[in-house]
């Protein structure tokens, strides 16, 4: 899923990450954000609760080494998912990982973030607002 | 009269062939070749640590340091021989991976990451406290340091290394694929540039262009 920047145009950049749904009780939709791994994580434990994820199809769509970041949660409102947003890949993490990626958020809690949801409907080819829906 | 071995030195000229800039940092130059160093012990391979010291920006081949700081119009010509003599076996993927890592990471970041090292680290308060010529030797690379630069190994598949170009900003490392390389505008750049100022990133920066021309940053 593509999301923008606050400071910067997104029809010149964005990021571009994976998530793991959590919360798909339409309209209100829950991310875990996964992210490929690099060396920061390995310098400065910036992280505290997290999983580290190779990429493994019996498991989960990563084709790199992958963070799984539990000390965040992802929210919108009102976006309309389609299901081509979805990895081709293997479109879902297997049950065990998604069971250990609940326990690790749920634990000490996490920080709530409310994404952009007019920017993501905007450069996201398969979302869209509700109301267009 | 230069006293660094011919493992050393045809590692140096392969360096300075492939990645001059990378070459060109004393740093940068370092940590390349205890890269490959590390890379070679975890694969069971010859590996070299001889003098090896601990300085406070991590560890040094202290006669390569004394060689290039205070000879380097001799040193870059007898490491260059040294390459080309094809006396010493270079395993070429290791090199691109170590020459991959080093490059796309700032020198304080290379600096912190080998302060990991237990080789490093469990000398780290007589370093730190400015005492000079600290030995470290190849028994304080233990298991941890093993599985740290085994880690830092599987960041890196050797297709994206060998398939990718870097646009380094200002400490920041943007990684292409060499298709999207030749694609990259003055706009690009410019966008590259605001980003560096707004946003906290992280290298490498993995950056792909997508259809309408924008960037998807990872």
């Amino acid at each position: 899923m593509k999301v923008p920047y606050p400071d910067i145009q997104s029809d010149l950049a964005v990021t571009s990450h994976m998530y793991i749904c959590r919360n798909n009780s339409h309209p209100h939709y829950e991310f875990i954000k996964c992210q490929r791994y690099k060396p920061y994580m390995l310098i400065r434990y910036i992280m505290v609760h997290y999983l580290d994820e190779d990429s493994d199809l019996t498991r989960n769509p990563f084709r790199k080494l992958t963070r799984i970041d539990c000390d965040k949660l992802f929210v919108t409102n009102s976006v309309v998912y389609s299901d081509t947003m979805k990895t081709e890949r293997r479109p879902d993490v297997c049950q065990e990982l998604y069971d250990v990626v609940l326990t690790e958020l749920m634990t000490d809690g996490y920080e709530e973030i409310a994404l952009d949801e007019s920017g993501l409907v905007d450069i996201n080819d398969g979302g869209s607002n509700e109301q267009e829906t | 009269m230069i006293n660094s071995n011919n493992r050393k030195l045809c590692l140096s000229g392969w360096l300075m062939e492939h990645g001059a800039v990378v070459y060109n940092s004393p740093l940068k130059l370092q940590k390349f070749l205890l890269m490959y160093e590390a890379f070679s012990k975890i694969a069971g391979e010859e590996a070299d640590f001889s003098n090896l010291k601990g300085y406070k920006r991590g560890p040094v081949f202290s006669t390569v340091f004394g060689d290039y700081t205070h000879d380097r119009i001799e040193f870059d010509f007898v490491a260059k021989e040294a390459y080309s003599s094809g006396a010493i076996k270079i395993n070429e993927d290791r090199a691109a991976l170590c020459h991959f890592i080093v490059g796309t990471l700032s020198e304080e970041e290379l600096s912190e990451l080998t302060h990991k090292l237990r080789l490093w680290n469990s000398h780290r308060e007589r370093i730190m406290r400015g005492e000079q010529q600290v030995s470290l030797c190849e028994d304080d690379f233990d298991q941890n340091d093993a599985n740290m630069v085994n880690l830092l190994g599987c960041m890196y598949p050797l297709d994206m290394v060998r398939n990718s170009s870097i646009v380094s900003i200002d400490k920041h490392y943007f990684v292409f694929s060499n298709d999207d390389i030749s694609r990259l505008t003055e706009q690009h750049f410019d966008v590259l540039d605001q980003l560096i100022h707004v946003e906290e990133l992280h290298n490498p920066v993995y950056v792909e262009i997508d259809d309408e021309g924008r960037l998807l940053v990872d």
